[in-house]
């Protein structure tokens, strides 16, 4: 537990990344377009920051590389990655982390406007 | 494919090319392939389309590429051993530690010709350093850097006391009180306490800021796990403070040689021995034999000086450097032992990592 807070908080983009990671698998430009939808398209990584954060995680343990789940047979073999259970553990102890900083910027908005 | 898609293609395949050689074999492919991806999928045909495309690349290919750099470097420095410098040094590493201390013996024999001299001087110093800054600086290099952070202080320090305005400080005391020995070994003292405590500074300065590069940052680390090490970039200042105090003395040579000889003894047996209590012996007992070796010589040897002074102002010049040499011993000792208080710091366990740390590796 310990270990997994000590990597908090997340950058932005690791975060977003994890995150379009957490239903399952997916490949760079699934995950490139997905960062993009969730942040209702103010982040719009290049491929060098994907791949570099790609390899981060990678380094990390975070993700790992699993099959295409949706194949492109018109296209070279396409790598996908998968959150592994450490990433996972990360990524919810940081929606926490977040969830907690939201109660408490609500409470304290709430008590100047009372 | 139309001709500004295949044009940006080709533009990213060159801003690939900067990538190192690890990272474009594992992502080169899929990078170019998102790239494609993205051009078809958006339907980027058009130049304004794939110019935007590429300039979102380029705007952010600086700093993917640098990080990319350090990150390859750093892991694998990191991958070795923070303990990495307690192995028994190579042959290579200990010619190169004593080099430091043996130059100067041969550019004193070197007298003649003093430019070739400096050339050999600075020429080892300078492939040393850069040798020492792709290394990671393992032990044999910190008495460069020591060197070097010394030379830059002690200049500095010289040149700001002998300004007018510290001349008309001595003024202010009183004529009376310009030339004689107490005047002149204060500023000799505080000429020294200043120079070395501004090496100090200066040395944890630059330690601070290799911590920038992955590759260096362990030096701090390997600092925390062994203080001696400091020492021991400190003890490669003495060479040039040895080289200061024998400046403009004639017959200086069997002296000097003795006392570089003993400083180059010091780094040999330091270099050798494992614990931080046996590696600050062997390097005060360097740093006492050479100030002692340098005392007994310019005791020996001002007499036979030909400055232009009366007998009764060498006697005074004799006794002057006396002093400072055996205060600038008792400084050196203290600013070679001041390291130890590092270890009175708080230790983080291997696994700790500051918010800092995560932010850059996350």
């Amino acid at each position: 537990m310990n270990d997994t807070q000590n990597q908090l908080p997340l950058r932005e983009p690791t975060f977003f990344i994890l995150l379009c990671l957490s239903p399952g698998p997916k490949h760079g430009y699934a995950i490139l377009k997905n960062v993009e939808t969730l942040s209702e398209g103010r982040m719009r990584l290049s491929t060098g920051t994907l791949y570099g954060a790609i390899k981060r995680l990678l380094d990390r343990g975070w993700i790992r590389r699993v099959d295409d789940p949706q194949p492109n047979h018109t296209d070279r073999q396409r790598k996908a990655y998968a959150l592994t259970e450490g990433g996972r553990r990360v990524l919810n102890a940081e929606i926490k982390r977040l969830e907690k900083l939201v109660v408490v910027a609500q409470s304290q908005t709430a008590e100047e406007t009372s | 494919m139309s001709q500004t898609r295949g044009l940006a293609t080709g533009f990213f395949r060159f801003l690939l090319s900067f990538y190192p050689a690890g990272f474009r074999s594992e992502f080169g492919d899929e990078m170019l392939a998102v790239f494609t991806a993205t051009q078809e999928e958006a339907g980027y045909d058009k130049a304004s389309g794939s110019t935007t495309l590429l300039f979102r690349e380029m705007r952010d290919w600086p700093l993917s590429v640098w990080r990319a750099y350090m990150e390859e470097m750093g892991s694998a420095r990191m991958k070795l051993d923070v303990h990495t410098d307690n192995h028994r040094p190579t042959t290579w590493e200990m010619l190169f530690a004593l080099l430091l201390f043996c130059i100067p013996i041969i550019a004193n024999l070197l007298n003649g010709v003093p430019e070739l001299a400096g050339i050999l001087f600075l020429g080892t110093v300078g492939i040393a350093l850069v040798f020492g800054l792709i290394k990671g600086f393992p032990r044999w290099s910190v008495p460069y850097l020591g060197f070097v952070i010394s030379a830059l202080t002690f200049l500095t320090v010289f040149m700001a006391l002998f300004s007018k305005s510290y001349y008309w400080r001595i003024y202010i005391l009183g004529p009376q009180y310009t030339w004689s020995m107490i005047t002149r070994i204060f500023n000799q003292a505080l000429q020294s306490s200043l120079s070395w405590f501004l090496t100090l500074v200066g040395a944890l300065l630059v330690i601070l800021l290799l911590m920038i590069w992955p590759r260096t940052r362990t030096l701090s680390q390997r600092i925390r796990e062994d203080w001696t090490l400091l020492s021991f970039l400190l003890y490669g200042g003495v060479v040039f403070s040895i080289l200061l105090a024998y400046d403009e003395y004639r017959y200086n040579e069997p002296w000097a040689i003795a006392s570089w000889a003993c400083l180059a003894a010091g780094a040999w047996v330091y270099m050798r021995l494992k614990t931080p209590g046996q590696r600050i012996l062997a390097l005060l007992a360097g740093v006492t034999l050479v100030y002692w070796i340098t005392v007994v010589g310019k005791l020996l040897i001002t007499p036979l000086q030909d400055w232009p002074v009366s007998p009764e102002k060498l006697a005074l010049y004799s006794t002057q450097g006396f002093w400072s040499t055996l205060f600038e011993w008792v400084l050196v000792l203290f600013f070679l032992l001041a390291p130890a208080l590092l270890t009175l710091l708080p230790r983080r366990s291997p696994t700790d990592s500051t918010p800092d740390e995560t932010l850059i590796r996350a």
